[in-house]
Order: structure tokens, then sequence, then C-alpha cells
């Protein structure tokens, strides 16, 4: 047998031949009865666990507007973390910025919130000295 | 092979990603499927498969939270179970490399070096991965952890193997000079196999 070549492949393999299954093979032997318990259950705490998030999220943004500097003008309590999100995503292309190399999605919405208080303050900044 | 849609704000479009309450159908459409449910736990626990510490129903739960937290997006156009596949692969993949699972591992040689002269006289360990990012990448461990699985049967062990080589269905069933009902058959055993991957599932 030749080595082990791609778990990728392998996986990508496994998802379209379990697509392609008929139910009844894939059933075969399972407790359908606690299969939707189970699923239902999994539903709902990971809801709940979502939720949890989100409002650790949404507490930790506002935690951080509180500790600005007075002499911010930033609206950032006006902005969602996605409205941020999107204006750091366009603030990577500019060259007036440099950016850590991070993926912003993985980064929590707290941070992304303070590094677009950043950039605002870095902005405004910038305007007043153009003026 | 579809790529990961990592990062939200890259499928942030009208066009590229669902809204959330079209998030919430597609999952609860999903999972109130019991056999879309076990495909799903399938592909969650071979992607956890070879990685300490993680389970099948734990990567499943996280991709559903990240979902629900409107931490990952979810592409329209794109078959539910693909959409699952390549989030808990990326979550996965992130969590690999975060080092977060496997601290210290099989992958992991510790060193000892000799202590500085003037300072701590404690032995210092140092963690030396002989993980390459090639084996990471092509997944040798996992895919290690799945022939462990069907090890014994050959006909599964050669369906692992043409998988992985990226052949599928009447090409997979052509290079392995079976017809469609072996095929369809140790493709059946093969898949119930991998419920074994999942420590919650093994057969006691």
């Amino acid at each position: 047998m030749t080595k082990p070549s791609n778990f990728n492949s392998f996986v990508d393999a496994l998802t379209q031949e379990l697509i392609d299954m008929p139910d009844e093979h894939v059933l075969d032997g399972r407790n359908v009865a606690q299969l939707q318990t189970d699923a239902q259950a999994l539903l709902k705490s990971a809801r709940a666990e979502a939720g949890r998030r989100r409002l650790a999220a949404a507490k930790a943004g506002i935690g951080a507007v509180r500790n600005q500097a007075p002499s911010s003008n930033v609206p950032v309590s006006g902005v969602s973390a996605a409205e941020a999100r999107r204006f750091i995503a366009e603030a990577q292309n500019d060259p007036r910025y440099t950016l850590a190399a991070r993926k912003l999605g993985e980064m929590p919405d707290e941070e992304v919130m303070r590094l677009y208080s950043q950039i605002k303050r870095l902005e405004d900044a910038g305007k007043e000295r153009d003026e | 092979m579809i790529e990961e849609p990592d990062d939200p704000t890259e499928q942030d479009t009208a066009y590229g990603r669902l809204p959330a309450e079209d998030v919430d159908k597609e999952i609860r459409t999903l999972l109130g499927s019991p056999a879309n449910f076990v495909r799903v736990q399938r592909i969650a626990a071979t992607l956890a498969a070879g990685v300490t510490g993680l389970t099948g129903d734990d990567l499943l739960n996280e991709a559903v939270v990240r979902f629900y937290a409107g931490r990952r997006a979810w592409p329209r156009g794109v078959h539910p179970l693909v959409v699952f596949k390549t989030v808990m692969h990326s979550l996965v993949s992130d969590m690999r490399k975060r080092g977060v699972l496997n601290p210290v591992d099989e992958t992991v040689a510790l060193a000892t070096a000799g202590a500085d002269e003037t300072s701590d006289t404690r032995c210092q360990v140092h963690g030396a991965s002989t993980l390459t990012p090639e084996d990471d990448l092509s997944g040798r461990e996992q895919l290690a952890a799945v022939y462990a699985a069907v090890a014994g049967d050959e006909d599964l062990e050669l369906l692992v193997m043409v998988w992985a080589d990226g052949l599928r269905g009447d090409e997979a069933a052509k290079e392995l000079d079976w017809d469609k009902k072996k095929y369809e058959a140790a493709r059946k055993r093969l898949t119930r196999r991998l419920d074994a991957l999942d420590p919650d599932r093994r057969p006691k």
C-alpha cells in the first residue's frame, strides 16, 4: 500500500460521499429518536453559548469605549463590530496604516473596536494637522 | 477543494454570506435531519481524529457556536455539510497552529538545556516540535488515526487510500476494480467505522 497521502482530500471525498449516500445507509443501526434528542440538545447549548459570547463581547466593547481618553471624539459607541471590521478591512489596503498581519475574522469584537478607535483617532489627528 | 471562508469580512457582502436568520434556518434544517446530523458528526469525528483532547462533538458544537455568535460566515450556494466541513477544518487548523490542543505530545521532543551559569540553576526545558509545516498541512496524524480505525479490513484501508489520493465515486471504484455494489457496501462500512474515531461513540 502507498503511504498516506492527503488528509484534506480524504475529508473532501468523505463529505461528498456522505452527501451522495442514501439516508438509510447513513442511519443504519442508529437510534433516530436519540439522534433527534442529541441534535436538539446541541442546538440549545450552542445557541446559549453563542449568546454568552456575544454578551461578553458587547460588555468588553462598552468597557473599551469607557476607557478611551476623554479627548477622543470618535463615535465608537454608534458603530457595530461588523461595521468596524469592514472599516479595518478597508484600512488594511490604505498605505497610511501598517496593520499587524492578523486575520480580522479571528479577532475578538473588543479588539476590533479598540483597533477601529485607534485608526479613527489617527485619521482625525491627520485631518486636524491638514487643517 | 473549497476554501475556508475564514474571515467573515471577506464574505461580508450582501451576496457572499447569508444573514443571521437564514443561517439559523440552515442550521436548524441540517440538525433537524437525523441522517444529516450523523453525516456532520462523522465529518467532525474525522477532522478531530488525531488531535489530542478534541472530540468530534466538541468541534461540531464550536462550529455551531461560531455561526450563531456571528464569528463565521455562511457562504451562499454551498451545501450545508460542505460549509460545516470547511469551518470545522479551519477551527482544527487554527487550534493546531496555536498549539492549544497539543502543548506536549508525541510530536514534541522535550530537550533539556544546561542551566545558565549566572542565575537559575534549574534545568530548562524547551519544546522542540518535530511536526513540520508539511506534515501539518497534509494532516499526517489525522490520516494515521483514520487508518487505525479501519485497521484489519483491507478493503476499507484501500478505500481510505484512494479517497486520500483525491479519487471518489465511480473513479475510485474503477481504481479499486470494484463493482458499484461492492463500492457502496465498503463506503457504508467505512463511514460507520468513522464513528469509532469519536471517543464518545466508540463501541464499548
